[in-house]
């Protein structure tokens, strides 16, 4: 299970627009129904995310081997860089760390394909003085996509490791001939993982239809958007493992209510991409000496 | 659809009760609106003013004193909108959960003191609308239109007399933006049918027995001899002959049945004066309905619109 929280997107344009959707409104956008539309008829269009840095404290480098000019990978021996500048340099700093990555993700897209395109539009100095083109190169990322078409909730998720610098992100998007491209709610921030939700979690539709009986006893529906829910979701960490029961909850207070982009792998390995909030925060159950397990549950938003 | 714009200075949001992604973007700051009615103030006709509730914005839209605002209804696109009110929406309470205001309709003003009217009804209208700066359209009015002979007492507002004058002759007029369409009630301005499956439970009630109708000096029989004497007030004539004339009228509308008819807002968009047809095949015998719209309430935290009129079952 990964969830991507916070949202490093600074600005946003596009290639195209429709004179009432334009890009502006997918700046910190919670509602994927208000969305970014190009002109009539192109359905070929690129979004361009422009990224903040994650948190320095979230540099990653490789502590003594770094090697200019090649980047490193996700799974290396990393480290996480103390924020301290005086302590920069000393290996006492430095806590062994898996390379972080961040998450993208759009929601509520009529996208059949996508290609993304991340690049350092400033080639800013790296703390080595090694420019940050050269660790974070332009290359293509493959795009899975979410094609359960039930809300708004077809969906692209994509991940690339994280470059302690602003970047650029192009995401061309496509659709059918002779439709319109959109997309609502672009997510892009540090992405977390936790483990797989445990057996027994469950999927529900909320429906905002509205219904009521007619005359001759037939019903009448007022047709609104459905929701998934997905509720009983749970997961047990080691108190002291690299999963952080407090790290969860924490991001759960932080975020309030607001949503955020969630992939839920399930244990059958069926994947689940929702922009959602809580509906139910988050519980810590200290249910042994080394465990705790999360409890908690989600909602999709509009 | 419900479609609200309110102008801000220069910008104009565009709101309402839902998402809606048509020509334009529609928010849906619209917590929740009052149920507009639009009724004629008698049976038998006269002004169909508007008389609207209050609108619950959320707060994170506008929070100031007040602003210009367009109702508007939709079926299908900004293009084919209805508008139901213009006017202006003036806060009542700033809350944490909503900034509440009332709307309210801006009718043209006119005192007279002691107005003489004679001529017909639409002649009548005709000069009146001159000095509101109405536009007046008489192409459902009564023809030939009835002749008036009525002095006003006392000081009051032209809209009130042409009210008076208009019910007295079984008349009702509406005003959308600057145009007073003036209709029979007897007839209609153009009719809908009605599926079984666009509208709610009905309701069709009898008016009380009248044993007389009365006007001035001059009355005609009720259809019952029990009951109580309905008295019409004023007389919009002097002539003994025009007078019940008009009190024949008033007594067929009077002996329509009431209706109430509730409906889901994509059913119609229901208008005064229209004339409603269906089959309401869940009574204990099948009928076939007309109804007259007098009255009609846009309840859209509900999501229903319901006509209210005279009827005739058969």
């Amino acid at each position: 299970m990964k969830v991507i929280s916070g949202n490093l997107i600074t600005a946003i344009s596009a290639s195209s627009e429709a004179p009432n959707y334009p890009a502006s409104v997918l700046l910190n956008n919670e509602h994927p129904k208000d969305y970014w539309q190009s002109a009539s008829g192109i359905n070929q269009a690129s979004l361009s995310l422009m990224v903040s840095s994650l948190d320095t404290d979230r540099v990653v480098i490789k502590p003594s081997s770094f090697v200019p000019g090649v980047s490193a990978i996700f799974g290396d021996d990393i480290a996480i860089m103390d924020d301290d500048p005086a302590n920069f340099g000393d290996p006492g700093s430095i806590t062994p760390a898996v390379l972080s990555k961040t998450g993208i993700a759009l929601f509520n897209t009529n996208a059949t394909s996508a290609v993304i395109n991340i690049s350092d539009p400033n080639e800013v100095i790296w703390v080595d003085t090694v420019l940050v083109d050269t660790v974070c190169e332009s290359y293509l990322i493959p795009v899975r996509m979410d094609l359960v078409a039930l809300g708004p909730a077809n969906a692209i998720w994509a991940e690339f490791d994280s470059v302690p610098a602003a970047v650029q992100i192009d995401i061309v998007l496509s659709c059918d001939p002779g439709e319109s491209v959109r997309c609502g709610s672009p997510v892009v921030g540090e992405l977390a993982s936790y483990p797989c939700p445990n057996y027994g979690f469950t999927r529900g539709i909320v429906s905002y239809s509205i219904t009521r009986e007619l005359n001759n006893g037939a019903f009448w529906h007022k047709r609104r958007d459905d929701v998934r829910s997905i509720d009983n979701l749970s997961f047990r960490v080691t108190t002291k493992g690299r999963y952080s029961a407090e790290e969860f909850y924490r991001m759960a207070m932080d975020t309030r209510y607001a949503p955020m982009a969630w992939s839920i792998i399930d244990s059958d390995g069926f994947e689940y991409i929702v922009f959602a909030r809580f509906q139910q925060k988050p519980q810590v159950q200290q249910i042994n000496a080394v465990h705790s397990q999360i409890n908690f549950s989600l909602i999709e938003v509009l | 659809m419900l479609l609200i714009e309110l102008t801000d200075g220069t910008t104009v949001h565009r709101i309402s009760n839902e998402w809606l992604n048509l020509e334009h973007r529609w928010y849906p700051h619209v917590a929740s609106l009052g149920a507009l009615k639009v009724s004629c103030t008698k049976i038998h006709g006269g002004y169909a003013k508007p008389v609207f509730g209050s609108l619950d914005l959320l707060p994170d839209l506008v929070a100031g004193l007040s602003y210009p605002i367009t109702i508007k209804l939709t079926e299908t696109n900004e293009a084919e909108a209805t508008v139901i009110f213009t006017g202006t929406a003036h806060r009542t309470s700033e809350e944490r959960d909503s900034i509440k205001y009332d709307l309210y309709g801006v009718d043209n003003q006119h005192k007279v003191t002691g107005a003489a009217y004679s001529g017909t009804l639409v002649a009548v209208f005709a000069s009146a609308c001159t000095t509101l700066g109405y536009t007046l359209d008489s192409s459902k009015a009564r023809t030939p239109s009835p002749a008036v002979s009525y002095t006003s007492s006392g000081e009051k507002e032209l809209l009130d007399n042409l009210s008076e004058m208009a019910s007295f002759f079984c008349h009702g007029f509406t005003i959308v933006g600057t145009t007073l369409a003036l209709f029979d009630m007897l007839g209609d301005t153009g009719s809908d049918m009605l599926s079984e499956f666009e509208y709610f439970k009905g309701s069709y009630t009898d008016g009380k027995p009248v044993s007389a109708y009365t006007s001035g000096n001059f009355s005609v029989d009720g259809l019952h001899s029990y009951g109580s004497a309905e008295s019409i007030s004023p007389a919009c004539h002097t002539v003994q002959a025009n007078v019940e004339a008009s009190l024949a009228d008033i007594k067929t509308m009077f002996q329509r049945r009431r209706i109430a008819l509730a409906m889901p807002p994509e059913a119609i968009a229901p208008q005064i004066g229209h004339r409603l047809d269906f089959i309401d095949t869940s009574l204990a015998e099948s009928r076939s309905i007309s109804a007259w719209i007098s009255a009609v309430v846009y309840d859209f935290d509900n999501h229903q619109f319901t006509v209210e009129g005279s009827a005739v079952l058969t």
